[in-house]
């Protein structure tokens, strides 16, 4: 009682009248026991060792919170990354050769010490540097966290279906812009180790605990071999120094928007069309008129209080029916006031501060507004020092799409209301929203609510839940919406290619004015207005227009296919890639096509050189990027954000005359589509 | 005016998935937990409804209901001149006067509740179900909790369940009514709301879940659902706030805390008091009364040293 007393607790009675809560007393952070067990003084992770030259400056990590330094890490510099390349590629032989069951066993070791008693210390210090609230990085986000690494590590132990023959990358970097969740670094951890390869983290000081003791557990329990997973931390430019190193086969980028990302990519090496990383973006919510409100509620107010670990930028934005707006404004003003804001570290907080390096949105806020919006800011409760990094969950209604809060995702727990008078404005609205990685449909008639997630653009929909994420299902990135299956073969190499080696710098081309180009302009909005048409064709109306088309080209030598009904798109899209190869490029095998029953727009032809054009019709932002004969234009599209970049390989085809290697038919279907992944729950949890 | 209760929508999933965040609640140590459960302590409402219950036993519970918690442990909590009581004292129709004349003699002004309505089932005539209300007020009650007829909820005749719900409403007179719904007998969590809905506006002072003699009794999923409709009744007529009891299947106190803070969430903080929030447990007092021995003096209490109910 003594010691209670001592806690500095009030009184039995005044609890009595007040019922508050009160904190949760007594342990130590375990986040902070371990920095202290280093000297709050970290080094380098590098070949399983702590790795600390002298003489470097050491940079601070600074705490989400209040900024204060809660320990320090040298500043990486040249050196650093020369060693630990070397490291890399030494290990890289073995981990390779260890083989997929082996590597899926080891993966699924360091997926167990994660969930063992050192939860609790990367669940803290993931909360301390990114200011995720600690229910949050021990929950939810640790959970996707370990599946990521179990899924991969299955796959790899079972031997994914299609990639027999692919070899990994060898060593693989990973640049960090900012603090980013579990999830999110596992996404590509996960997959990239699995296949093989070795990886390099490279993260600002401000991330760099949690991955440091990543690395640290990763050597516990025999779990990865040294060299295998290797932590350097440093200042932003620090990956410009891996241009020197050609063993480097492949450069990842995470955890910064958009306009950051750029400007870590350029001038920096790259290497082949594998510039990737997901691309976060807003949440899309759409509550309909059948809707459970008070569960929609619930829901969105607890997305907007800790974003998804996948999707940490830009907030939510909610369409409401309009028989239901009212009511569902109403609920949502009680939940977002009763948010407990708080030190991320404690295990009562439910929205942290604002993640570092981002500016608090008050400026889009205020234009909202002047704009004559209602803006509903919950109450700021006293919060501890340095309370400045705190922004209160705040609710804008009442704007239209042209508002500044639409157009660009703001960080924070920031939630715009829009109201839509049925599920075809609300989709149409949605498709246009610039920036939406997911999107929620809130209704319980099943007839609407499946019929408009069909419509919906986005690649991630779910069906009255939000925040259901399952590697083994399919998850997205943003704009590169990518599933498990496509992870994995981020990170390796089919038997046809060779990985490619570039060793020049990559830099934003100068865009010369030129006036050129209203062929390419005209060709590509020809081609995305005939899209949706040619999408929902039946595929066996597409089969029959592209069975007719390959029968009579000018000049015609293409061999149809002898199609069973069973057509595959694979094999239609070989016999009219063939096809399209032996003709000459002329304006008159389009119309052949036409003839055939193409829509117009689906296929152009354009006579010119191929060098360079990638660039350029990236410029055009298609959908998606193939080249034949691929050249650094990949490089350069897929960092201008270009999705689902390819450079098709010459030997896919094979040899004219003969079957193209294994595997390569599913990797063109992959390469067609995109997954359209709709989560349904159902049932007990 | 009814058109409203077609378009009532609970989507099962997604309260079921709010329901286990919550069971992940940390629970509060040191001083608040002691608050808290004294609080519990003053909405509990100690009930016995066994077919062997006697005026010996309804006698000793009252004693127990007018001293829960033991003097020493009070004073030490600096507790003992607020009063603490528990909210009522729940029996059957028949043992309600020897109840009322306990209280009385021992000076206590704990209301005597009184079961009624056909309980547990409800399947009795409309006409005896009044009879029993009326007969229980008689008797001393001044609270009654009534059962509804589940079959009405089932066959959707919502205007039968409106107006039997009136006629007790008016039978009751001055007491206070608790309508039970039973809701691990309403089959589907819309209905829980709906039937909510319907008790509420025929007049009913609490809504309480369950009768204890179900199969499934309180969860939270059906608290979450009960709740909400409150919240929105509130919302819908401006003023008119309507009680909340959870009963059956609350026994221990870590439970009892996660009910309040559930109520503290979903409701505010103002329905934390016993004229708007009360739990029906019988068993739970005794260890509410242990964990508090145990926040006073360290350790656990011996099976003698904490007073029978």
């Amino acid at each position: 009682m003594a010691a209670l007393a001592a806690l500095g607790a009030p009184p039995v009675p005044e609890i009595f009248a007040t019922m508050e809560e009160g904190p949760i007393p007594g342990e130590i952070n375990p986040g902070e026991a371990w920095l202290e067990s280093h000297g709050r003084s970290l080094g380098h992770f590098v070949d399983g060792t702590w790795l600390k030259a002298a003489g470097r400056t050491s940079l601070e990590c600074q705490e989400a919170t209040t900024g204060r330094t809660v320990a320090t890490v040298p500043a990486g510099d040249s050196s650093d990354v020369a060693v630990a390349v070397a490291a890399a590629k030494a290990a890289a032989e073995a981990w390779a050769g260890l083989g997929g069951p082996q590597r899926g066993q080891r993966l699924t070791r360091l997926a167990a010490t994660l969930a063992g008693d050192r939860r609790g210390t990367m669940g803290a210090l993931l909360a301390l540097a990114g200011g995720r609230p600690l229910c949050r990085t021990l929950g939810a986000d640790l959970d996707l966290g370990l599946r990521l690494l179990q899924v991969p590590a299955a796959g790899a132990q079972l031997g994914p279906p299609g990639l027999e023959g692919w070899t990994p990358l060898g060593v693989v970097a990973v640049v960090l812009g900012g603090p980013c969740s579990l999830p999110a670094l596992l996404w590509k951890l996960g997959p990239l180790l699995a296949m093989g390869n070795t990886a390099l983290v490279l993260s600002p000081p401000a991330a760099a605990p949690p991955l440091l003791l990543l690395g640290e557990l990763s050597g516990e329990g025999a779990a990865l071999p040294p060299g295998v997973l290797n932590v350097l931390a440093g200042p932003p430019g620090l990956c410009r120094a891996l241009h020197t190193h050609p063993e480097v086969t492949s450069v990842t980028f995470l955890g910064a928007p958009q306009e950051e990302l750029e400007a870590l990519v350029w001038g920096s090496p790259c290497r082949g069309p594998r510039l990737g990383g997901p691309r976060g973006g807003r949440v899309v919510v759409i509550v309909l008129d059948s809707a459970d409100l008070d569960s929609a509620a619930a829901a969105i107010a607890a997305t907007a209080a800790a974003p998804l670990a996948l999707f940490p930028w830009g907030g939510c934005v909610v369409l409401a029916q309009d028989a239901v707006v009212a009511a569902l404004e109403r609920r949502l003003w009680a939940r977002l006031g009763g948010l407990r804001l708080g030190d991320p570290t404690d295990p009562k907080t439910e929205v942290g501060p604002l993640p570092p390096g981002t500016r608090p949105p008050e400026g889009v806020v205020q234009e909202a507004r002047e704009e004559g919006a209602q803006v509903f800011q919950a109450p700021l409760p006293p919060l501890p020092e340095g309370g400045c990094r705190f922004y209160p969950p705040t609710l804008i209604s009442g704007v239209a799409p042209t508002s500044r809060c639409l157009r660009e995702p703001a960080p924070g727990p920031l939630l715009v209301l829009l109201s839509v008078r049925g599920p075809t404005e609300a989709v149409a609205l949605a498709s246009a929203l610039p920036q939406t990685a997911a999107a929620a449909v809130w209704a319980q008639d099943i007839t609407v609510a499946l019929d408009t997630a069909d419509r919906l653009p986005q690649g991630l929909v779910w069906l009255n839940a939000l925040d259901l994420l399952d590697p083994s299902g399919g998850c997205a990135g943003g704009a590169a919406d990518t599933d498990l299956d496509e992870a994995l073969r981020e990170f390796g190499c089919p038997p046809w290619e060779q990985p490619s080696k570039v060793d020049e710098l990559l830099s934003p081309l100068v865009t010369v004015d030129d006036p050129g180009d209203p062929e390419l302009a005209q060709a590509v909005a020809a081609a995305r207005g005939a899209a949706p048409g040619w999408g929902r064709l039946p595929r066996a109306s597409r089969a029959r227009v592209l069975r007719g088309a390959s029968a009579a080209p000018a000049g015609g030598r293409g061999a149809p296919e002898d199609g069973d009904n069973g057509d595959t798109a694979g094999g239609l899209q070989r016999a009219l890639l063939r096809w399209a190869a032996r003709v000459e490029r002329a304006g008159g095998a389009v119309q052949a096509l036409v003839a055939a029953g193409l829509p117009g727009g689906v296929l152009t032809v354009l006579p010119g050189n191929s060098r360079g054009s990638g660039s350029r019709l990236a410029r055009h932002h298609p959908d998606g990027l193939w080249l034949c004969g691929g050249d650094a234009d990949c490089d350069w599209a897929s960092a201008a954000s270009v999705p689902r970049v390819w450079g098709v390989p010459a030997g896919l085809l094979g040899a004219p005359g003969q079957d193209p290697p294994p595997g390569a038919e599913r990797e063109l279907e992959l390469r067609c589509t995109r997954p359209h992944c709709l989560w349904l729950p159902g049932g007990a949890p | 005016e009814l058109g409203w209760i077609s378009k009532v929508y609970v989507n099962r999933p997604a309260v079921e998935r709010h329901a286990e965040q919550i069971k992940k609640w940390k629970t509060l140590k040191g001083n608040w937990q002691a608050a808290w459960l004294l609080k519990a302590v003053t909405c509990i409402d100690l009930t016995t409804l066994s077919g062997d219950d006697a005026p010996s036993n309804v006698q000793r519970l009252c004693f127990k209901a007018k001293h829960p918690i033991r003097e020493d442990l009070l004073k030490a909590l600096d507790m003992h001149d607020k009063g603490i009581t528990v909210g009522a004292v729940c029996v059957y129709p028949a043992r309600v006067s020897d109840a009322v004349n306990t209280l009385k003699a021992a000076g206590c002004n704990i209301p005597v509740a009184s079961v009624a309505a056909g309980f547990p089932s409800g399947q009795t005539p409309l006409e005896t179900k009044l009879a029993e209300i009326r007969l229980a007020v008689e008797y001393g009650a001044r609270e009654i909790d009534i059962v509804i007829s589940r079959t009405l909820v089932l066959a959707g005749q919502w205007e039968g369940l409106y107006e039997e719900i009136r006629l007790c409403r008016a039978a009751c007179g001055g007491a206070h009514m608790k309508t039970i719904l039973a809701t691990g007998e309403l089959g589907s969590l819309a209905n829980v709301y709906k039937a909510s809905m319907i008790a509420m506006m025929a007049g009913s002072d609490f809504i309480k879940t369950s009768t204890g003699k179900e199969v499934e009794n309180a969860t939270f999923p059906v608290g979450i659902v009960m709740m909400r409709a409150i919240k929105e009744y509130y919302w819908q007529t401006g003023y008119k706030v309507v009680g909340f009891k959870p009963a059956g299947g609350i026994r221990t106190a870590k439970e009892a805390i996660t009910w309040l803070m559930l109520v503290k969430e979903e409701l505010g903080v103002e329905w934390l008091m016993p004229e708007l929030f009360r739990l029906g447990a019988s068993s739970l007092l005794g260890d509410i009364e242990q964990q508090i021995f145990y926040h006073v003096t360290g350790s656990y209490a011996l099976q003698h040293e904490l007073a029978m109910a």
